[in-house]
């Protein structure tokens, strides 16, 4: 993502000003005082009118907003899910002011979507302060959500290509990710949570039926996501520990590696939505001691959920190395996530996905 | 004298229909009513319907509105805007 220039972050475009939004005076939003002082005009700005979105938007927009403010967007029950699966007290000061300082700059507002990029890459102006009705991919998307998906879609991860839908149809997150996926989680309190959205089967709905030339497909259906199959190598990170700069008291992080892999594991959320027995696994960037700078043991039950998490690659492909031959999977040690890939104080919290017997090869 | 006084009566009524078909209909037109909004309310950038009248509009709202004036000013704010701090210390994928 280019960096805009100072000017341009802030830049208000005529035609803006002629649009249904700028009919609004300025001060309504954004609070400040109309003087021609840049500091005391500054004076109670209010950057992100839409961090209160029922009153900033909910007077036009209430559809939206009156279920955006508990999606997972805003609420980033996500972060909080996991930590409770890890056995933090939710209620911790420690814990909350870790969070306050590194994960609530993921929260995106409505504005952040439709107005500007996210304040976590800096935000600036999409478009002159034009309401944009689909946030344009690699500018809001992807600016937050780039160096694992974003990287994999557009391949940018050296050596392995794009994901088929951008290559070959230039599709952008929305077209699968609709608007009403963003704007009503649906209750869910992480992204796997409740139904399987979007799903592949909504446009690929010959796969699995009696139309279906691919035999494979019926073979696999309920065993296999479909990623299993249909994505290639995808990044994983270790050790994330986060902490505030002694120079400049910003808060700061540090990945100790990130690498590629291709690893089958059970799934870890088998249900009635996700029935399937494997599932790809990508390990996440955290460990017991990622947040120890702000106090010890937040992570009490750190074992209690695994750091190999259940993954959905953005690099699907029609063909694959597993869509080779049955062996490429069947009796092939190296493409599941055996005990003995996983770092030995791992062992007890990746028990769920780790596999203890490969499907056994079968004959060509 | 009744009779000159239903002439005058009946002149005056003439003249009056006269005069008001003779008025521009612009008057209850839009256009000139959005115009007349646009000057007294300092803190809204008003605009009207039309287009070319917009842009007049516009420019006569920013004189008023502190904010539209830098925002919309392309030189100044490459003079006056500063870059956001970034954090220029965590090393590794985020």
């Amino acid at each position: 993502m280019a960096p805009l220039e100072p000017w341009e972050r802030v830049f208000i475009s005529e035609d803006f000003m002629t649009s249904v939004h700028g009919q609004a005076s300025c001060v309504d939003c954004h609070g400040g005082v109309q003087v021609a002082d840049k500091a005391a005009a500054h004076e109670g700005l209010i950057a992100d009118p839409a961090g209160d979105p029922e009153n900033a938007c909910g007077t036009c927009h209430g559809d939206q907003t009156s279920t955006y403010v508990n999606a997972l967007h805003t609420t980033q029950a996500g972060y909080w899910d996991s930590f409770v699966a890890r056995g933090a007290d939710i209620t911790d000061p420690a814990l909350n002011t870790m969070f306050d300082n590194h994960c609530s700059s993921c929260h995106a507002s409505c504005g952040e979507c439709h107005v500007s990029q996210p304040k976590s890459v800096g935000g600036g102006l999409l478009d002159g302060h034009n309401f944009v009705k689909t946030p344009p991919m690699t500018r809001t998307c992807t600016a937050c959500h780039g160096s694992r998906v974003g990287n994999e879609y557009m391949g940018k991860n050296e050596g392995f290509v794009g994901d088929v839908h951008f290559r070959s149809g230039r599709m952008k997150c929305t077209d699968c990710h609709t608007g009403s996926e963003m704007h009503d989680s649906m209750g869910a309190t992480n992204r796997y949570d409740g139904a399987e959205t979007p799903k592949c089967t909504s446009c690929h709905a010959e796969v699995g039926s009696a139309t279906d030339t691919i035999s494979q497909h019926a073979i696999h259906q309920d065993k296999l996501s479909c990623q299993v199959c249909h994505s290639i190598t995808y990044s994983s990170c270790d050790s994330c520990h986060v902490s505030i700069s002694e120079t400049t008291g910003n808060p700061k992080f540090k990945t100790e590696s990130t690498y590629f892999t291709f690893f089958i594991g059970k799934n870890p959320l088998q249900s009635e939505e996700r029935p399937y027995e494997y599932v790809p696994v990508r390990h996440v960037p955290i460990d017991p001691e990622s947040y120890s700078y702000y106090g010890e043991n937040l992570l009490s039950e750190f074992n209690a959920a695994t750091t190999w998490k259940y993954t959905t690659p953005h690099n699907i492909q029609r063909n694959t190395p597993q869509t080779e031959t049955c062996n490429a999977c069947h009796g092939n040690v190296d493409i599941f996530l055996t005990a003995d890939k996983v770092k030995p104080e791992e062992l007890e919290a990746n028990a769920p996905v780790i596999v203890d017997s490969v499907p056994a090869a079968v004959g060509n | 004298m009744i009779k000159k006084i239903l002439v005058f009566i009946t002149l005056l009524i003439l003249i009056m229909t006269a005069g008001c078909a003779k008025q521009p209909k612009a008057t209850v037109e839009p256009t000139e009513v959005k115009v007349t909004r646009v000057v007294p309310d300092p803190t809204k950038p008003a605009v009207t319907v039309e287009a070319a009248e917009a842009t007049e509009a516009v420019v006569e709202a920013s004189t008023a509105d502190a904010c539209v004036d830098c925002h919309t000013n392309k030189d100044l704010l490459v003079e006056i805007a500063v870059e956001p701090e970034v954090e220029e210390e965590s090393e590794g994928v985020g």
